[in-house]
């Protein structure tokens, strides 16, 4: 345990004592946007809503988006956007769609999640089974 | 002569009993069979929801009443035949030593209503919903009874005997299914009870829904079991979750993430004061991704801290000291990522169900990695975090977790192979 400290105090060290100023999404970012100039795409008329997720709403893990299925979740935002002009189809369980789909719910008198229940699920005139996988994604894949 | 005859019964009433004078006796509306096996019907029908109504009440709280140590109450119930419907009104259940005998569980309304798709397949499935339900829970007056002791004995040994085999046990359990659970505008609370100020915490606005809990292979709609949650957390956190699981399976699969994001420190003052003699400003977030099949066990739980501050609960140089200690090592472990100023880190999880082995090392490094090499990002972007192919000495995990161009420090892989 001593030396384990003793090798963590040196690395420590050895790095320097400047603190992270970004994250890896942050660095990522930076990169794509200094390829983006490079590339002298024009700029974009609107901002596209934003699709990171918020407070009340979440992103999904690398196995929690295997839970879906792509086209079910294009299926609910086409059936969504009847309510919500403008939602976009990303295949995603994003923000926009997860408030969408909770204004739903409450307008619905269901439990408001803000996340795809059965229930809400055929009153979007869907199938639960068009929407998630049959299994979860652990027991198809694999424990990572 | 029309409008003649229109002036005098300008109802038609004369014109109907006419009519119905003029009708042969067997062919009366009164006389035919439809009309009288339609009034019997209704008169049926509604008769027996007037009927089952004091009867299914009366039922109802002499079945509270073996609820040892607890009074249970309710104000009303009501049945409905066509669609069955049960509906349960203002359940109240206070125990019976408690000082302040108030209520641990008050419920507005319980639903249970027949699914009528599942009833064509041939099976009695219903769907349950409760709202606008209250449970408090006191730590160190709240009291287990009998019979909660020996059903949790019993549910125990079940599971062991079974090799959690969840699947076999669930088809062990009475015909009538409950296929989905609601619950909707609901809070829990527990005080801590030990304390003279008895500080609590609050979780509110719980929004739960249980799907496909009657999972057969001939009636799953194959999809799985899916759960999820909403609620708010001390007035400031917001609690989202979302799972899937096979509990079919010989050993229970899942694949789920939880999101606790924004809960402030300051709402858990009461207690960290009363612990610690210290007081927390700032912000907490968590993130918890977890992976189970075949008895092997993924998980990874994300904390950050942002702009964490510690001040001491009162004049005393003990406390003083411990805040001072405590926003050093805060100051030196937060990154300096605009807007957050994070202590951030990742406990990874892995092992089995019956033996889940939480990861020290990968976790403190995680701390430094954060502070003085690379943020953390907030959100699930990075989860779950990739394991190791073979077990790697803690020199090495230092040196890459600490190295900008490597990866985040790995989970390490377990005996169990995983």
């Amino acid at each position: 345990m001593r030396a384990a400290l003793a090798s963590l105090v040196a690395a420590s060290l050895s790095v320097g004592c400047q603190h992270a100023t970004k994250t890896r999404s942050q660095e990522q970012g930076k990169q794509r946007s200094q390829e983006g100039a490079a590339a002298k795409k024009p700029p974009s008329k609107e901002a596209p809503a934003s699709t990171e997720p918020t407070k009340d709403t979440i992103s999904t893990s690398r196995t929690t988006k295997e839970m879906f299925k792509t086209d079910g979740l294009k299926k609910m935002q086409r059936a969504l956007a009847k309510n919500v002009p403008g939602l976009k189809e990303t295949g995603q369980l994003d923000a926009p769609t997860q408030e969408a789909l909770s204004a739903f719910q409450k307008k619905a008198g269901l439990p408001d999640t803000g996340l795809p229940d059965f229930e809400s699920l055929r009153q979007l005139k869907m199938k639960p089974d068009e929407l998630y996988e049959p299994q979860p994604p652990a027991q198809k894949d694999g424990v990572p | 002569m029309r409008l003649a005859r229109a002036a005098l019964d300008p109802y038609g009433i004369k014109a109907a009993r006419a009519d119905a004078l003029n009708t042969p006796p067997h062919l009366r509306w009164y006389r035919q069979r439809w009309f009288w096996l339609t009034a019997a019907i209704l008169t049926l029908v509604i008769g027996m929801r007037v009927a089952l109504n004091p009867v299914a009440t009366a039922l109802t709280r002499k079945a509270l009443t073996k609820i040892e140590g607890y009074t249970a109450n309710i104000e009303a119930t009501q049945v409905s035949v066509v669609p069955f419907h049960l509906t349960v009104r203002e359940l109240v259940i206070t125990q019976n030593d408690a000082p302040e005998a108030a209520p641990i569980v008050f419920v507005e309304k319980i639903e249970a209503q027949l699914l009528w798709r599942k009833l064509f397949q041939g099976r009695l499935v219903a769907l349950a919903a409760i709202e606008k339900a209250k449970f408090v829970v006191t730590a160190g007056v709240s009291k287990t009874t009998p019979q909660m002791e020996e059903a949790g004995r019993k549910a125990s040994a079940e599971v062991k005997a079974n090799d959690f085999d969840f699947g076999a046990i669930l088809q062990k359990v009475v015909p009538l299914k409950i296929d989905r659970i609601e619950v909707s505008d609901s809070e829990f609370t527990v005080i801590d009870g030990t304390h003279p100020k008895a500080p609590s915490f609050w979780v509110s606005e719980v929004q739960l829904v249980l799907d496909n809990l009657v999972t057969r292979p001939q009636l799953d709609e194959n999809v799985p079991l899916t759960l999820t949650l909403r609620s708010k957390v001390a007035k400031t956190g917001v609690l989202k979750m979302l799972a899937t699981a096979d509990l079919l399976a010989d050993k229970p699969a899942f694949t789920g993430q939880a999101q606790l994001a924004g809960l402030r420190l300051e709402s858990l003052n009461e207690w960290t004061m009363y612990q610690a003699c210290v007081s927390d400003k700032g912000v907490i977030d968590v993130f918890a991704n977890f992976n189970s099949a075949k008895g092997k066990l993924g998980g990874d739980v994300k904390l950050m801290v942002r702009n964490a501050v510690v001040e001491p609960a009162t004049s005393k140089v003990s406390d003083a000291l411990k805040a001072g200690v405590a926003n050093l090592a805060i100051k030196v472990l937060s990154d300096r990522v605009q807007g957050r100023d994070a202590v951030a880190t990742t406990l990874p999880i892995r092992g089995s169900l019956e033996n889940p082995d939480p990861q020290v090392w990968p976790t403190i490094l995680g701390v430094v990695r954060n502070a003085f090499v690379q943020g953390l990002d907030w959100g699930f972007g990075d989860l779950p975090k990739d394991t190791a192919d073979k077990p790697e000495g803690i020199i090495k995990q230092t040196a890459q977790g600490l190295d900008k161009d490597d990866a985040a420090p790995k989970a390490q892989p377990t005996k169990a192979g995983n």
